[in-house]
């Protein structure tokens, strides 16, 4: 954690001395030492564990240890969307050799760039080529290589990679690669051990698939939150902090959809690879798409709608099944606060009511809240949170993460990403 | 976090905690690289191109 300090935010012109690299340095601030944690792991008397922790698992070893998908060969080929990309560099981290194709144009991602601005693009050393940072990061342990699947030449070129690939990921517009000869059907029989994995946004077949590319465009991720409800229940509704300013669905902070469906792309490739090889032999085709992975991971949303035909609201921070359990504005930022249990529930108060003693009256003696399951009612949120709000707001993240720490509560500040190491 | 070396310069990534197994972890050896780098070198090991084809097929578009 970064240092207790004093701040005083009226205005945006106050924020912008906060931001100076002397007092977020670059690059963040270095993990712990072996020394400091071992402290941690003295408190639980786990010394010993803490030490076969550090002689075995310190990053630094990786790279002395063995692979576990050596020898395996990843043919990687799409454009704009990230996950067949992602679920490729995973492979390619476990040890795979992956080859990423790329029409000779190159990958448009390459171009996409915060606020189309140029200066956040790296240059090549050796040809200054300029690209993106986001395509950067997704080309993990990828071989690049060029290759227009458009010609017949390049067709050919691709069935001779394909032979001796054990994964094809293809990241195309449904339907692109089999009219050209080169999909599953046609590589099955040449490589029937190949493992092949369409990654699409809204299917590869099924009535959604060419909704929008049948008319020769590419839909990107976050088509795929809003075809579920991912999109529907994230954000801040209308009547919630910060007050009169909900309202919107909201996108989540990065293509999630896609990391997911890469994700499970991953997760899908690595099982068939076992099934081939320990029993039958033979390869597959596989169909992830980002829409339904996203489906996977909406909690209970769906069996409530089958209940009783309920849609769940945004409700922004909130956890509508917990009460305390969600981040609430202080002073320098956000503080996460969770207590799932009756007995956090009165730590949490107690906590709070050494500064702010008004709590305990205003919530613990609230005849209506002592009962557990009554604490999660929408007006019972409201309620906790804009009283617990009062007190975060006049202390920093670091201050309130003590108190809470002293009572035993989980409590964990919103970290910008030059706080986390 | 961690800065790598790349073809684009020091780059600063979040290590995946896939990097954390006692026997095989998973690592990131690079990040990105500029289009086509590997053309030479994969053609001629996956499919015996030799160079000078690798730059004829270059020539026609299909590479």
């Amino acid at each position: 954690m970064p240092e207790k300090r004093d701040v005083e935010i009226n205005s945006r012109q106050d924020t912008l001395k906060l931001i100076t690299p002397e007092i977020r340095p670059w690059p963040v601030s270095p993990p712990p030492s072996p020394e400091e944690v071992k402290k941690v792991y003295g408190k639980r008397k786990a010394e010993e564990f803490g030490q076969w922790l550090e002689d075995n698992m310190r990053l630094e070893y990786s790279f002395r240890k063995a692979e576990s998908l050596q020898g395996f060969k990843v043919l990687d080929i799409g454009l704009w969307r990230l996950g067949h990309k992602f679920a490729a560099s995973l492979l390619g981290q476990a040890g795979a050799e992956v080859i990423a194709i790329e029409p000779p144009t190159g990958d448009p991602l390459r171009q996409l760039t915060p606020f189309g601005r140029e200066e956040y693009m790296l240059a090549d050393k050796e040809t200054g080529e300029k690209c993106g940072l986001g395509f950067i990061n997704e080309m993990r342990n990828q071989h690049s290589i060029t290759l227009d699947v458009e010609t017949e030449e390049g067709q050919e070129l691709f069935k001779k990679l394909a032979v001796h690939a054990d994964v094809v990921l293809d990241g195309m517009l449904p339907g692109y690669m089999d009219e050209r000869g080169v999909g599953y059907r046609q590589l099955s029989q040449i490589n029937p051990r190949l493992v092949y994995c369409s990654v699409a946004l809204r299917g590869t077949w099924g009535p959604m698939k060419d909704r929008v590319s049948k008319f020769g465009q590419w839909e990107l991720d976050p088509f795929a939150q809003a075809t579920n409800s991912y999109a529907h229940n994230t954000g801040f509704p209308q009547d919630q902090l910060p007050r009169g300013k909900g309202g919107d669905p909201t996108r989540a902070g990065s293509w999630v959809a896609d990391y997911i469906a890469g994700e499970q792309a991953a997760v899908n490739i690595l099982a068939a690879l076992y099934w081939r090889d320990e029993f039958s032999g033979e390869g597959q085709l596989i169909e992830v798409s980002s829409a339904e992975a996203l489906m996977d991971i909406l909690d209970f949303d769906i069996s409530w709608y089958g209940f009783n035909a309920s849609i769940k609201a945004r409700t922004g921070g909130w956890d509508p099944n917990l009460n305390q359990y969600e981040w609430n504005p202080c002073r320098d930022g956000y503080m996460m606060i969770g207590g799932q249990s009756d007995r956090l529930w009165y730590r949490i108060g107690m906590c709070i009511e050494r500064d702010f003693p008004q709590f305990g009256r205003l919530i613990h003696e609230d005849p209506f809240l002592k009962e557990v399951g009554a604490r999660n009612a929408l007006h019972a949120l409201i309620k906790t949170y804009s009283v617990t709000t009062r007190w975060l707001r006049e202390i920093n993240r670091v201050e309130a993460e003590e108190k809470l720490m002293d009572y035993e509560i989980a409590a964990g500040p919103i970290l910008f990403i030059d706080e986390t190491c | 976090m961690y800065p790598c070396e790349t073809d684009y310069g020091t780059v600063l990534y979040a290590t995946s905690n896939n990097a954390f197994q006692v026997r095989a972890p998973h690592r990131v050896k690079w990040l990105g690289r500029r289009l086509g780098k590997d053309n030479y070198e994969i053609y001629r090991r996956w499919i015996g191109l030799s160079p000078s084809k690798v730059d004829e097929l270059k020539g026609k578009g299909a590479i």
